[in-house]
């Protein structure tokens, strides 16, 4: 068992210039990243309405509000997670049975879906590290400390910053590893592993500078949706697929300059 | 990806979906049925054991072979950077002899499908049999077997591969009385498999039984490769015939790192990277089968917190390792040649093959046994080269990382850790620890291989795209450089004594002209005046280079005590040119008398990090 799955870029035109761009010796990883942005713009675009997505969003937004009014435990035990062992883990565990009830109402997903899921644990692991919360036993009130510094307009920027970023970063990574093990060896465009450390700086790069413009939007959208009032699915579903198409136009831009 | 309905339609009334659309309908029929295109066929099983079959069991062996047929009828695409056609939305209606009980756990058993196979969906909606359901005895086609099964006390599933091996071989190493479980999908593993028990058995049949379900599409192949749902039939055989014996364990081995299986690299997120032994898969299905039968059967993976290397070493640990080699880990067996059962590329190919190097184990698990020898054979573009690459990269990466890392780099141990046996804080740390433990032995085996072929590497006698041409220059590999500088520089002062013994050479050009064909006939292939290189505002090419361009050799004839200085400062200028190219450098200075008294004093001023320095003569 442990079979892994391998499958190759097709052979549009789009991803033939992805598959060109490695092939050539001098070809930058700036270059690289970009071309590989490009192909994948029009498929991320279409991930506006994702619900996983959305549902990430939804989660990194009420999650630090419900901290803050300790209504986490309540939520944990609606989602069939009642707190009682490790709360961290607890929480973990909530959140994962969340968004996986959310993939069963609405089946229609690919792989950004697994990305967005991926890319919120991501997430939310990040915090804690960031909280110095310890990986095991935290206790209960540290926890929730810890994430209601979160339920702020710069707190919210931050989560979905590092959301954003972690989604962009997976969802072009996974088109990247495609083609990177192709170009691998002696006279070759990753001929050490300098060349692949390069790619994967960049790619980090690429990512940070295309999220950061989207980290002030998130700011300002909680001033205004939740702090003077109940944020509402709705205005964060239209938050998630406003954030989506400012990601996608911000690596248009880029490339264009 | 619009959903697909899938009717198992023998003993199905009238059917038709409400308020959904689909956009292709998939018929099953179940042998004897008239018109099956799914076989379902139970060799050696015993006839008390058929006979007994209660209803609820029958049903679930017809639902897992339903459900392993439709997975591999219905494709998932491959050239989709995006998987929308991997996550497949399925819907399935299925009559049942137990349609009640089936429905108490349908939301759950969903659920367990759809993370198993990793599609969008897969529903089910059973449904009363029509008619009188087929009873348990035609699923036999072979004759009944007088073995018994007498004093079996567990049961393990029995793939053929090296982990099942292990986990069979322990069994009857602690005096326990197993009985084999296997699945067969086409007659390639079958000799395999047979011949596994028969060395088990050692002329003892009532050591170690085996039983054999085939489940297959009959009539053309598969449309899907990929087999996601293949374990939910694999574990329900062995859970219908624990019940029937009243064997109260069952062991499905696997080692840890196939079991968490997490993610090569980005692109094998999901279930590209297969769930077949996830704890969260085994946890659930063991929860949800002792609710369905009735039973209290534990479910278990003694591997879970081992490597591959570690079973292996089980293996022989317990005096059967000269059975490693007639084992087969492929995941490729459908393209295997006879004699080369392994591909020796594939995921679980790869892995065994380090395992064995891990452990020194290469004489029980010869190289002849797989297609291809990964370290050095040329490898074809895409899967061939991805997984190695990927395989070398995935451990270079977890080598260095602490736990909390662990958690931002791979989420995925969210969807196991509630289903981890004993003190999950402590199982996960003890999971990391095995992910970094094995990283450090992999990446160690490679800097072994690579300093046993590292003359080859240089001089360019390995294939291009072999994995140590294409990992050649990586970081775990730099150093070997420096002895393989000590050896030239040992071969050159040697020869070079002997060749100018009477007379010293007139030039630089007759010292190189006799040091091209000392290194010929050393069999190290060196380029001579290559390759030119710019530095600054002048062109330089070194007197010798390998053929990878990690060595630049660069020799000096000292003449006159009076050139020592000049010397000195060409040798700095070079050092400084050749290094800006990222090359090492050894520097090879023939005296034809003793000019230079005391060689350290050169020696020291010019030896660094990649810069290597002999005075001869």
């Amino acid at each position: 068992m442990g079979h892994s799955r391998y499958d190759s870029l097709p052979k549009t035109k789009r991803w033939r210039q992805v598959i060109e761009a490695f092939s050539r010796l001098d070809s930058t990883p700036e270059e690289l990243v970009a071309a590989t942005s490009q192909a994948a713009g029009d498929s991320l675009w279409q991930t506006r309405k994702d619900p996983l997505v959305f549902k990430s969003c939804w989660l990194l937004l009420t999650l630090p509000l419900l901290a803050r009014s300790d209504q986490l435990d309540q939520w944990l035990r609606e989602v069939g997670t009642p707190p009682g062992g490790d709360y961290k883990r607890d929480l973990l565990t909530g959140t994962r049975k969340f968004l996986d009830q959310a993939a069963t109402r609405t089946p229609l997903r690919n792989i950004f879906s697994e990305t967005a899921r991926l890319a919120f644990f991501e997430t939310l692991a990040t915090a804690f590290n960031q909280s110095n919360l310890v990986l095991f036993g935290a206790e209960p009130e540290q926890v929730r400390k810890s994430l209601s510094r979160y339920a702020s307009p710069e707190g919210f920027q931050t989560l979905a910053e590092t959301f954003f970023r972690a989604y962009l970063k997976r969802s072009l990574a996974n088109v990247l590893e495609k083609e990177i093990p192709n170009h691998h060896g002696i006279a070759e465009r990753f001929a050490g592993a300098n060349d692949t450390r390069e790619l994967e700086e960049s790619l980090n790069a690429y990512c940070a500078e295309t999220t950061a413009l989207l980290s002030q939007y998130a700011r300002d959208w909680y001033a205004k949706n939740a702090i003077h009032r109940q944020p509402t699915e709705g205005r964060t579903r239209a938050f998630a697929a406003y954030a989506v198409e400012k990601l996608v136009e911000d690596l248009v831009r880029e490339q264009a300059q | 990806m619009k959903p697909t309905l899938v009717k198992c339609a023998t003993g199905l009334g009238p059917y038709k979906a409400k308020g959904r659309e689909f956009e292709r309908t998939l018929e099953l029929r179940i042998s004897p049925d008239q018109h099956a295109n799914v076989r379902l066929r139970v060799d050696n099983i015993e006839s008390r054991i058929i006979h007994e079959f209660s209803p609820i069991v029958l049903d679930l062996l017809e639902l897992a072979s339903y459900l392993y047929v439709a997975d591999t009828s219905i494709p998932r695409g491959c050239h989709d950077p995006f998987g929308d056609a991997w996550y497949r939305t399925i819907h399935i209606v299925i009559p049942v002899r137990e349609a009640s009980c089936w429905k108490r756990v349908q939301k759950p058993l969903e659920e367990l499908l759809t993370f198993l196979s990793g599609d969008a969906q897969i529903t089910l909606d059973f449904q009363p049999y029509t008619g009188k359901p087929p009873s348990g005895q035609t699923y036999i086609d072979f004759p009944e077997t007088d073995a018994g099964y007498k004093g079996a006390n567990t049961v393990v599933l029995f793939s053929g591969g090296i982990d099942s091996l292990a986990g069979a071989s322990q069994e009857i190493s602690v005096g326990m009385v197993p009985l084999l479980v296997s699945h067969r999908s086409a007659a390639m593993r079958v000799a395999t498999q047979s011949s596994l028990v028969r060395q088990l058995q050692a002329g003892d049949p009532t050591k170690v039984y085996a039983l054999n379900m085939w489940v297959n599409r009959m009539g053309r192949g598969q449309a899907d490769v990929n087999q996601r749902l293949r374990s939910f039939l694999y574990l329900s055989l062995a859970f219908a015939i624990a019940q029937q014996l009243r064997v109260e364990n069952i062991l499905y081995c696997e080692n840890g790192i196939s079991s968490f299986n997490l993610p090569l690299a980005a692109d094998r997120i999901g279930s590209r990277s297969t769930r077949t032994t996830n704890p969260r898969v085994l946890c659930t299905f063991e929860a949800l089968m002792n609710q369905v039968l009735q039973t209290q059967i534990s479910l278990h993976n003694p591997f879970l917190f081992l490597s591959k290397a570690d079973v292996m070493a089980r293996i022989v640990a317990v005096g059967n390792g000269n059975l490693i080699g007639s084992a087969v880990t492929c995941a490729r067996t459908i393209r295997a040649k006879r004699g080369t059962p392994n591909c020796g590329t594939c995921y679980q190919c790869i892995m065994r093959r380090f395992a064995s190097e891990q452990r020194n184990l290469q004489h029980y698990d010869p190289v002849r046994v797989y297609a291809k020898d990964i370290f050095t054979d040329e490898l074809t573009e895409g899967e061939e080269r991805s997984n190695p690459v990927q395989w070398v990269r995935f451990h270079e990466k977890v080598v260095d990382l602490v736990d909390d890392q662990f958690e931002v780099e791979f989420p995925e141990t969210v969807d196991f850790y509630d289903f981890l046996p004993g003190d999950k804080p402590e199982s996960l740390r003890s999971i990391f620890a095995l992910y970094r433990r094995n990283a450090q032995e992999v990446l160690a085996v490679l800097q072994e291989k690579q300093a046993n072929y590292f003359r080859q590497f240089l001089s360019g006698e390995l294939p291009p795209h072999c994995l140590l041409s294409l990992i050649g220059q990586r970081r775990h590999l730099e150093e070997p450089i420096q002895p393989y500088a000590v050896r030239i520089a040992g071969i050159a002062e040697v020869a070079l004594r002997r060749a100018f013994a009477a007379t010293p050479p007139e030039s630089e050009t007759a010292l190189q002209d006799q040091l091209e064909v000392i290194f010929e006939a050393a069999g190290d292939k060196l380029h001579r005046e290559y390759p030119t290189l710019v530095f600054s505002i002048v062109k330089t090419k070194p007197d010798f280079s390998t053929t990878c361009g990690k060595l630049f050799i660069e020799t000096k004839l000292l003449k006159d005590s009076r050139r020592r200085a000049a010397l000195l400062d060409a040798m700095l200028a070079d050092k400084e040119k050749y290094s800006a190219a990222g090359a090492a450098v050894l520097f090879l200075v023939y005296q034809s008398a003793a000019y230079i008294a005391d060689p350290t004093e050169l020696t020291d001023k010019i030896t660094g990090e990649h810069v290597f320095c002999k005075v001869i003569g």
